[in-house]
């Protein structure tokens, strides 16, 4: 893989070990809940993922946005790891939305209900997938990176709207498990089932840090592979161009016809650094 | 269905989500490797190098 150095592979084999435990305690290990019993164990994946896709993913979305709008700090870096972050925060979200999915099912009897906090999450999924889709607008880069960071800032404030759900409306949604500002020093859960939910958190952001690494360097790629298709189309109308001067220089009647086309610079602009 | 059933299930979706996602990384990293590769073989160019000679315009 391309993409991939020193620093990721041990970044990915930590990211796979610490998944790999978290399974295994989350699975086997760690006691059933006494109300919910097995099912809570969808717990070791649905808070991660949640944790991950919109306080982490969206939050360095953000940051890197307001970092490219700013104009001391505007580089292609800023937009594209805002890009990347994005993306693998859409994968999170969504199976964050369709792990809870699951586990309503298993524990409430439905799949689906319009609740404050399964709404206002499926908002902030569409919403970043609107995101995702202003990035692929055909447009000027600079100007397609602009509105994407002020679509990513107008995005952003959905996660709080998220954050609260459960506390500003009546939901079917349990409050926060460990984030609880009120009890943050006497926590709702402990013992194995806490140290499995930190433990997945820590797995899903190391897996987080290494799928970030990867999109980005992959968005490099693109780049330049888009540059490489614009050179050597740029080639092709030059060898194309090569005739027409020593037609021209000849006198010929081809060469005449050929000199009324404009140059290669005009038509494809000045070439990419 | 039991508590077990749908938590196994919860899991494999979650597995292949994340594993067909990373698949899709290394495919495609791949292949513009290959389009990014200089004609010659050897490592890609980096995005921040200058153009060859004369290419440079206005």
């Amino acid at each position: 893989m391309t993409t991939a150095s020193r620093a990721t592979r041990v970044l990915g084999w930590a990211a796979l070990v610490t998944l790999a435990l978290t399974a295994w305690l989350a699975l086997i290990v760690s006691p059933p809940d006494v109300t919910q019993k097995d099912a809570v164990r969808l717990l070791y994946l649905h808070v991660p993922t949640a944790w991950l896709a919109m306080y982490v993913s969206f939050g360095v979305t953000t940051l890197a946005s307001v970092l490219y709008l700013w104009r001391r700090t505007r580089s292609r870096f800023w937009d594209l790891a805002a890009g990347a972050s994005a993306e693998v925060g859409v994968l999170f979200i969504g199976l964050t939305l369709a792990v809870g999915s699951i586990w309503g099912r298993s524990t409430w009897g439905v799949w689906w209900t319009w609740d404050a906090r399964l709404t206002s999450t499926a908002v902030l999924f569409v919403l970043y997938l609107g995101y995702l889709a202003v990035r692929r607008v055909p447009s000027d880069p600079e100007v397609r990176s602009r509105r994407a960071a002020i679509v990513a800032l107008a995005a952003f404030v959905d996660v709080p709207l998220v954050h609260f759900s459960v506390e500003w409306w009546r939901t079917l949604h349990q409050p926060a498990s460990l984030l609880d500002e009120r009890r943050l020093f006497d926590p709702q859960i402990t013992g194995t089932m806490a140290f499995t939910l930190v433990l997945g958190v820590v797995a899903f952001t190391l897996l987080y840090a290494w799928l970030v690494i990867h999109r980005f360097r992959l968005a490099r790629l693109e780049e330049l592979a888009d540059e490489r298709q614009l050179a050597d189309a740029l080639a092709e109308r030059r060898a194309e161009g090569a005739p027409t001067s020593a037609g021209e220089s000849a006198g010929t009647e081809a060469g005449s016809a050929r000199v009324d086309a404009p140059p290669v610079e005009a038509v494809g602009g000045p070439v990419a650094p | 269905m039991t508590h077990l059933g749908y938590v196994l299930g919860g899991y494999l979706l979650t597995a292949a989500v994340l594993g067909g996602y990373v698949l899709r990384l290394r495919s495609r990293s791949r292949a513009l490797a290959r389009v990014t590769a200089p004609a010659g073989g050897g490592a890609p160019v980096p995005a921040d190098s200058p153009p060859p000679a004369g290419e440079r315009t206005r």
